[in-house]
């Protein structure tokens, strides 16, 4: 119907550093969440007309010295800097494309290895808390307990205390572990800083968005995304777009 | 360089046949060549003649890289791969480059790799009244597990297939050489499939990885008992998951090109065995160019760049400007490409060296070692062991003993969760993996090409196997066949390894071949082909018995020669035939059926897991199979969940009926809301051999409409019996005693993890 009144799809670009493994499964994720995709090599500068950049899971350059530390020195990751700084879009980083905003400093702190020092696979619930300043999207006091994913050996959340305490004070995370998998500080899963428009999270909302499978609450996080785009000033969209996402949201409400 | 025949690996017999079938005697440079190609590991020279009576018919590709299952518009690649003796040495590398290696073997065909199973089998990891000699295996073996357990991680997950499933098991005769098994599965477009078989007048291209040392002589170390020697390490080849998550790609966009005709890995005897069957699969002549291979090493000898196993490198045909293509593709990847020889008419394999000839052999005369009938003789082991029988102390039946004896079982390595390996593969990378997918018999993938859902799982049964060779591979295929019926799914194509000791002696020649034909009568019977498979032989070691342990002879140490059980591991494909996969899930209020054969103290109770763990005993008779009640059964169970009749299954196998029933109820602990904890009421016969007896043709069935089920139960004469009601009081009530479910899934869960701290 958005076609026929000549309305865009939101459009995503993924970043494909060699080593990312979950390229594909984020483009099916993002198809599915209603945006149009289309993946850019590392070595590719130009982020134009992008109107989310996302950085997926996977294992850039081998994770060699550390994870993120080569990838945040690739051509497409210092194009990133110019794109948030010019306020383009926004960014959103999964699993290892979380490591590369923090290592790449577009993101506060740092993850370091789990505290068991084993990679971990499982389902885990989290608390998700989209809006932690307005949030009642849910009418559930502003959160929502969802399950997705994890699968990380480096996940464990770190920031020096002045630092969490910047976090917290800005509302910066939006999603929390339920059992504290790997040891993150404040149980920290997620981060959005709302200022520079950069989303970061460990666990997959990518490998959660099918009835198949028998999880679809990735949606929420995509949708969650989507509606940030879509309200922000910047979104070239039209008004019914914008509409749209605001109906939906004080219909939750 | 100077070679020995006994170094090489070639006897006598097989230098004669290959002087004879040359027409002159081989240069020093070719001997090497033989003594690779026509080394067990290449050649399968012992096992090729009895692998041809496994039954074929829906098998594709049988004889390429891996062979295939049509489903739909596509053909789902899959096969096992083993790498024991690596593993033995260094478990870590061993364990990962198995891994490469199978994926390379999918990939070959043009195939995404979409998934990675496990078989895993170490010799004991605790026990009781431990010797000082044992605490040293018990180490080892853990040092091993967690080795083998983190190379996959490590190398599984880089490369982005998921490790969705697979098994582990412990048993004494691994002690000297665990058992590491690895499949692979993929899938590609039938109309796009890319085989081996090289055109005459095209390139031949090397990609991937530089050439050096390591895993040299890989193939011949495999074609042998382990020694312990220091050498052996050198034969250990390294792998590098980022360069083949990169190859992974490469391949799969070189092999879109028109220009590219076929494709091989390097896996066993590299850059020789891959390319003189592209050479004897397309019936044409190859000639290599050795100074063009990139090498890591300086003064690499021509045999050891023929020779070397250095990990992620495949190899090419392509016309001009398919080389073209495969260039410009490789340095997208960072990858190397060179062009290193030529394919032209004729039967020739030639080696050349900056224009020097240094090689020219018949490539039929290469790729076709002499093939070996095995001397069979029944050892007399089995008639023994067969009339054992195990005495159970008289208060094994008591409550007090009853109830230890469960929570010892769900403590027991063989029984317990295995969550501390498997937690640690990514298994939903790809997006194909169904929820809850540890709670199947089968690990669920969706195919959304097609739309279906199908499983894979592996299975083995070594215990059953060494008391009754025939009989044990038989109930294996079945075991399979019921882990893929009870999560709803139905069989289509298997893969195997066979896991051996030396087929030279007698005895373990009658092992295989007894185990190739009760696998081939499992399969027959249930219309179901081999499409791939994997031997490994000679799976024994070597161990030094103290001097005090042998009086015999007091000075000196003795040397005592361990074989392993045999292993065969059966790979299985299966197809969702019902809506939903079925669970092996209990919610409150549904009742548990056990259905199919009837308890019976006249039942064979041989080889279960209890008599194994408990009394150190593998002994006496093990149950057959009844066909008729097997395809009764299925179609019961098949039946009743369609018409929501069911809403849980599981099979029996290890653990027995009670075993089975103790799994439901753990993978259960976890979907109920915090705070409650599922419980049961039932009566159970307080028999502890027979509560843990593993019979043939049984599961487990959970339903809310007991009336339904037991009328058309009843109906289709299947005999049943009711053991309980599940309900939410957190407590297991069997009538003879009483356990509170959390305390008993705690052990469950985390005895193997607890085992780990305390080493």
């Amino acid at each position: 119907m958005r076609f026929k009144f000549g309305f865009r799809k939101l459009k995503a670009g993924i970043i494909v550093f060699l080593g990312t493994n979950c390229d594909r499964d984020t483009e099916i994720a993002l198809n599915a969440a209603g945006f149009e995709t289309k993946f850019i090599f590392h070595t590719e500068t130009n982020l134009l007309g992008y109107d989310l950049i996302v950085l997926p899971g996977g294992f850039s350059f081998g994770d060699y010295i550390r994870a993120g530390r080569l990838a945040k020195l690739s051509p497409a990751v210092l194009a990133l800097r110019e794109y948030v700084k010019r306020r383009e879009g926004f960014v959103f980083g999964i699993c290892n494309g979380f490591q590369i905003l923090c290592e790449a400093g577009f993101l506060p702190g740092a993850l370091v290895e789990n505290v068991s020092t084993r990679f971990i696979s499982r389902d885990e619930r989290l608390i998700f808390n989209p809006d932690p300043v307005f949030g009642d999207l849910q009418g559930q006091g502003g959160t929502e307990e969802i399950i997705l994913p994890v699968a990380h050996k480096e996940g464990c959340f770190y920031a020096d205390e002045s630092e969490l305490k910047r976090i917290e004070k800005e509302n910066m995370v939006f999603l929390r572990y339920k059992n504290n998998p790997n040891g993150s500080l404040n149980d920290i899963a997620g981060l959005y800083d709302r200022k520079n428009r950069v989303f970061g999270m460990m666990p997959h909302p990518e490998r959660a968005v099918s009835k198949v499978l028998g999880n679809a609450d990735g949606f929420k996080i995509f949708n969650f995304i989507k509606n940030e785009i879509l309200c922000s000033k910047s979104a070239k969209h039209c008004a019914f777009d914008v509409l749209e996402a605001n109906l939906s949201k004080r219909g939750a409400k | 360089m100077s070679a020995n025949l006994k170094d090489l690996g070639i006897s006598r017999f097989e230098y004669n046949e290959i002087t004879k079938r040359l027409g002159r005697i081989p240069n020093e440079l070719e001997l090497y060549l033989f003594s690779a190609m026509w080394s067990e590991h290449c050649g399968y020279k012992h096992s090729k003649k009895y692998l041809g009576l496994l039954p074929s018919k829906g098998a594709l590709y049988r004889d390429e890289n891996s062979g295939g299952i049509k489903v739909g518009r596509h053909i789902i690649f899959f096969k096992t791969e083993s790498h024991n003796h690596p593993s033995a040495v260094e478990p870590y590398q061993g364990a990962a480059t198995g891994i490469g290696g199978i994926l390379r073997d999918i990939l070959a065909m043009n195939a995404r790799p979409i998934a990675l199973l496990n078989s895993l089998k170490f010799g004991l990891i605790d026990g009781c009244n431990v010797s000082n000699e044992d605490t040293i295996s018990i180490r080892r073996n853990k040092y091993l597990l967690n080795g083998v357990a983190e190379g996959i991680s490590d190398y599984g997950n880089s490369t982005g297939v998921p490790t969705v499933g697979g098994e582990i098991s412990f048993n004494k005769c691994f002690n000297l050489s665990p058992i590491v098994n690895v499949m692979a599965a993929g899938i590609c477009r039938a109309d796009k499939v890319k085989t081996a078989a090289a055109k005459a007048n095209s390139y031949i291209v090397l990609v991937g990885s530089s050439t050096g040392r390591d895993g040299l002589f890989g193939a011949a170390f495999a074609s042998k008992e382990l020694e312990g020697n220091k050498e052996d390490k050198l034969s250990i080849q390294i792998g590098d998951p980022y360069v083949k998550k990169n190859v992974i790609e490469a391949t799969l966009e070189i092999l879109k090109s028109k220009n590219v005709f076929s494709c091989q890995d390097l896996g066993a005897a590299g850059l020789l065995s891959s390319t003189s069957e592209m050479a004897d699969k397309g019936k044409v002549s190859v000639e290599l160019y050795l100074e063009k291979v990139p090498l890591r090493e300086k003064n690499m000898q021509p045999y050891e760049i023929m020779l070397s196993e250095s990990q992620e490198r495949m190899v090419f045909t392509a016309n001009s400007s398919g080389v073209e293509e495969i260039y410009k593709i490789c340095e997208k990847y960072g990858l190397n490409a060179d062009t290193i020889g030529k394919t032209k008419k004729g039967r020739a394999y030639c080696l050349y060296m900056n224009g020097k000839k240094l090689a020219e052999l018949d490539v039929r005369v290469l790729t076709n070692p002499v093939l070996y009938n095995l001397h069979l003789k029944k050892p007399e082991y089995l008639t023994i062991l067969e009339k054992k029988c195990l005495n159970l102390p008289e208060n094994v039946n008591e409550p007090e003993n009853l109830k230890e004896i469960i929570f010892k079982t769900a403590a027991s390595p063989s029984f317990a969760s295995k969550k501390i390996v498997y937690q640690r593969y990514d298994n939903t990378v790809g997006v194909r993996t169904l929820k809850n997918s540890h709670s199947l018999g089968v690990c669920p993938l969706h195919i959304f090409e097609e739309g279906k859902v199908i499983g894979f799982s592996m299975d083995s049964n070594e215990t059953a196997c060494f008391l009754n060779p025939y009989q044990g591979a038989f109930n294996t295929v079945f075991e399979s066949y019921r882990n893929a019926v009870s999560s709803g799914f139905e069989p289509l194509g298997i893969t195997n390894c066979l896991n051996f000791a030396n087929p030279e002696k007698s005895d373990v020649a009658y092992q295989f071949v007894q185990t190739v034909n009760g696998m081939k009568d499992a399969l027959e019977k249930l219309n179901i082909p081999v499409v791939s498979g994997n031997v490994s032989f000679y799976n024994e070691g070597v161990e030094a018995v103290s001097v005090s342990c042998d009086t015999s002879k007091p000075f000196g140490a003795v040397e005592k020669k361990i074989k392993i059980h045999p292993a065969p591991v059966i790979g299985m494909l299966s197809k969702l035939a019902l809506k939903a996969p079925l669970y092996a899930l209990l919610n409150p209020g549904e009742t548990v059926f056990l259905i199919g054969k009837k308890l019976d103290k006249n039942l064979n109770t041989g080889g279960s897991l209890y008599q194994k763990e408990f009394f150190d005993f593998e002994g006496g008779i093990i149950d057959t199979v009844d066909f008729e009640l097997e395809m009764k059964l299925k179609k019961a169970i098949f039946k009743l969940a369609e018409c929501g009749a069911i809403q849980g299954c599981k099979d029996v196998s290890s653990g027995g009926f009670l075993g089975a029933l103790l799994v439901i109820l753990f993978n259960s602990c976890n979907i109920l809301k915090d705070g409650t904890a599922i419980g049961f009421k039932g009566v159970l016969p307080p028999d502890i051999d027979l509560l843990f007896a593993e019979i043939t043709g049984r599961y487990l069935i959970s339903t809310k409409n007991d009336n339904d089920v037991q009328k058309y139960l009843k109906k289709h004469k299947i005999p049943y019996q009711i053991l309980g009601k599940a309900d939410c009081t957190g407590v297991l009530d069997f009538g003879f005693t009483k356990i509170r479910t959390l305390e008993l899934n705690d052990i469950y869960q985390n005895s193997l993890e607890r085992k780990f701290e305390k080493v």
